[in-house]
């Protein structure tokens, strides 16, 4: 039954409008997909700025970051691939490298305006960190679903308009060379809400 | 219908989004703090007595009388170990002494320090024994581990504090550093590591009586005086000519950062943060400054044997007292003229804590670099014969041929009669806890 379910939902997000817009479709020649985005990671954030713990409400944060997605189409209007990109979350760097889904809607090649999905889920590296003495700091799992809109251009590629959802965690521990061996860890998860522009073709 | 599916899409996914973009960061810091206790005077006065042996936990200082070994058991007392076989040593009883972090023995008087007062316990019977004379408030405040004890005057209690490990969860800044702690500062290096040891063999006055302490020890006893270095960096000198009733009669000045005493040839040789100083105490009540030999500041066991000197300095990176000391070596220091110690020769360490000498045989602890045994029959050619690497060793006491050895993880015996090996005879172990 459940399996029943996900196919209809499959069904819907890629046979029915091939289906339904068949006669228009026109396929384009290169099975190759790439979006290329960046932009910004917004969220919020406590500001606790001493050992006691005391806290600053909220603090609003802002990360730049990038990402480029290439990957094949599958069947018309989805394809897969991996996604690539960095994400400068205060004094860490995020590498995620992802799987990523791009589904888009409406006719391959059509000079209106059209909507689009894609998630990718990966690992956030954290290649790009410098560690500081007795210090280590591993990535984590990362997962950003999106939604947007391709803007056509009037050739092959689209101006993309996203918004969505980013999680990346940290975690860096810091251990001591003196004998009392006194170590933190910290667990630094951000779930940020990306808005990004880019290009696609 | 599809467009307006988008938005509504769109707009839930920002919405449940941006509700939930939050940057959660927790920092768990685990890390060893202390937590303040009481012990009343009376309390005090009334604890010392022998209780059923217990399991080696928290190590301190050994000290050998006979055929018995004493092992401090930092703050709270003394184990007593029949080591007359020393390949199967027995323990046969704990002498209560809260507060305790030194002792000797002179007859069958065991005298140990009790937070404040100075203690002497008749140990002829070690599984009952009896506390036969005590000076009341001979130390003003002290230091076991690491951590400094005080009287309350006005509650007329000694105060003291414990180790323990904390762990916290909390939110914090995700940009903060994650913090590095260094706590403490060594206040004083021999104490804080339960480093050292060493045997004055050659210089041991009344052998018969007294007994053999290491390089760690505060406590020295010389012609029916029992030295104590106390924490205000100062000589307290008891008269123990009447042993059961020992007598406070007055104090020296030492200066700075003093950590050990032992006598040598009616001398004292004071080890302190930053070098040694050389006392003539030929008249026993009036110790009086010879000469001292400077060095850079570091934790600093010392042991003598045939007019050589033998110091270690120990590199500590904890910035504290003992300072950022710049090498981990052996000093082989001359002092066959007293009054004008000189620096003969170094060799390069790895760790040393306590060292001790017999004959020309050198043993070293290199803490958790393990045990070193040298030959050192002629002191500008100091040669490494063996080395124990799988020990944590602090402290040293060679004797008759027999090493017995502090470590982390136990006492262990070693037969030193061969000169090229070690023989481990036996191992009493520290119960982790």
């Amino acid at each position: 039954m459940a399996m029943k379910k996900v196919l209809i939902v499959l069904l819907f997000l890629t046979g029915f409008h091939a289906v339904s817009g068949q006669d228009k479709i026109v396929t384009r020649k290169s099975r190759f997909v790439n979006f290329t985005e960046l932009g910004v990671l917004l969220g919020n954030a406590y500001q606790i700025t001493n050992s006691s713990g005391y806290s600053s409400p909220v603090l609003s944060k802002t990360s730049f970051s990038v990402q480029t997605f290439n990957g094949l189409r599958l069947i018309p209007n989805l394809a897969a691939g991996i996604t690539v990109g960095i994400d400068w979350l205060g004094k860490y760097q995020i590498l995620p490298i992802s799987a990523g889904l791009r589904k888009t809607f409406g006719l391959e090649k059509s000079n209106r305006v059209k909507a689009f999905l894609g998630l990718d889920a990966g690992y956030g590296f954290t290649w790009l960190n410098d560690e500081i003495p007795w210090q280590t700091i591993k990535g984590s799992i990362n997962i950003s679903p999106a939604a947007g809109l391709m803007i056509p251009t009037g050739g092959d590629a689209f101006i993309t308009v996203s918004a969505g959802y980013k999680h990346n965690e940290l975690t860096i521990t810091q251990g001591t060379d003196n004998i009392y061996g006194q170590t933190s860890v910290n667990n630094n998860r951000y779930d940020r809400m990306s808005i990004r522009i880019g290009v696609s073709f | 219908m599809k467009h307006s599916l988008l938005v509504l899409l769109l707009g839930m996914l920002c919405l449940t989004g941006f509700s939930s973009c939050h940057d959660n960061c927790k920092q768990t810091i685990t890390y060893r703090t202390t937590v303040p206790f009481n012990v009343s005077l009376e309390d005090l006065r009334k604890s010392v007595k022998s209780i059923p042996v217990t399991d080696l936990t928290s190590t301190g200082k050994i000290y050998v009388k006979g055929n018995y070994l004493f092992i401090n058991e930092l703050r709270k007392g003394i184990h007593i170990i029949d080591n007359t076989n020393t390949s199967s040593p027995v323990q046969v009883a704990f002498i209560q002494v809260p507060g305790n972090s030194d002792m000797a023995v002179y007859g069958n008087i065991l005298y140990a320090d009790s937070y404040l007062d100075f203690v002497a316990i008749d140990i002829s019977n070690p599984t009952a024994v009896k506390e036969v004379g005590r000076v009341q408030g001979a130390f003003k405040n002290g230091q076991i581990d690491g951590i400094y004890w005080y009287f309350d005057t006005y509650r007329n209690t000694v105060v003291d504090y414990q180790w323990k490990t904390v762990i916290e969860t909390r939110e914090v800044d995700c940009d903060g550093q994650p913090n590095n702690y260094y706590w403490g500062n060594c206040p004083n290096c021999l104490y804080y590591d339960m480093a050292g040891a060493q045997i004055p063999v050659s210089g041991a006055n009344n052998a018969s009586l007294a007994g053999t302490a290491g390089s760690t020890a505060r406590f020295a006893i010389d012609k029916n005086r029992l030295y104590a270095i106390s924490q205000g960096d100062e000589m307290l000198l008891f008269n123990i000519n009447s042993p059961n009733q020992p007598v406070m009669e007055s104090s020296v000045k030492l200066g700075f950062g003093i950590e050990t005493i032992f006598p040598y040839k009616d001398h004292l040789f004071v080890g302190t943060t930053t070098g040694l100083q050389i006392w003539n105490n030929l008249d026993p009540k009036k110790p009086y400054f010879v000469s001292r030999l400077e060095h850079a500041r570091a934790c600093d066991p010392v042991v003598v044997e045939n007019d050589i000197a033998y110091v270690t300095l120990r590199s500590v990176n904890n910035f504290g007292r003992c300072g950022a000391a710049v090498a981990n070596q052996l000093d082989v220091i001359d002092v066959s003229v007293l009054s004008n110690p000189v620096l003969k020769k170094s060799y390069e360490m790895e760790n040393p804590y306590g060292l001790g000498i017999d004959k020309g045989k050198l043993f070293i602890c290199e803490g958790n670099k393990g045990l070193k045994y040298f030959n050192a029959s002629n002191p500008m050619d100091v040669k490494l014969l063996q080395q124990f690497k799988n020990i944590d060793a602090y402290d040293v006491i060679p004797l008759n041929n027999t090493l017995m050895l502090i470590g982390k993880d136990g006492l262990y015996q070693y037969d030193y009669s061969n000169t090229d090996n070690l023989k481990l005879i036996s191992k009493i172990p520290v119960k982790s806890i």
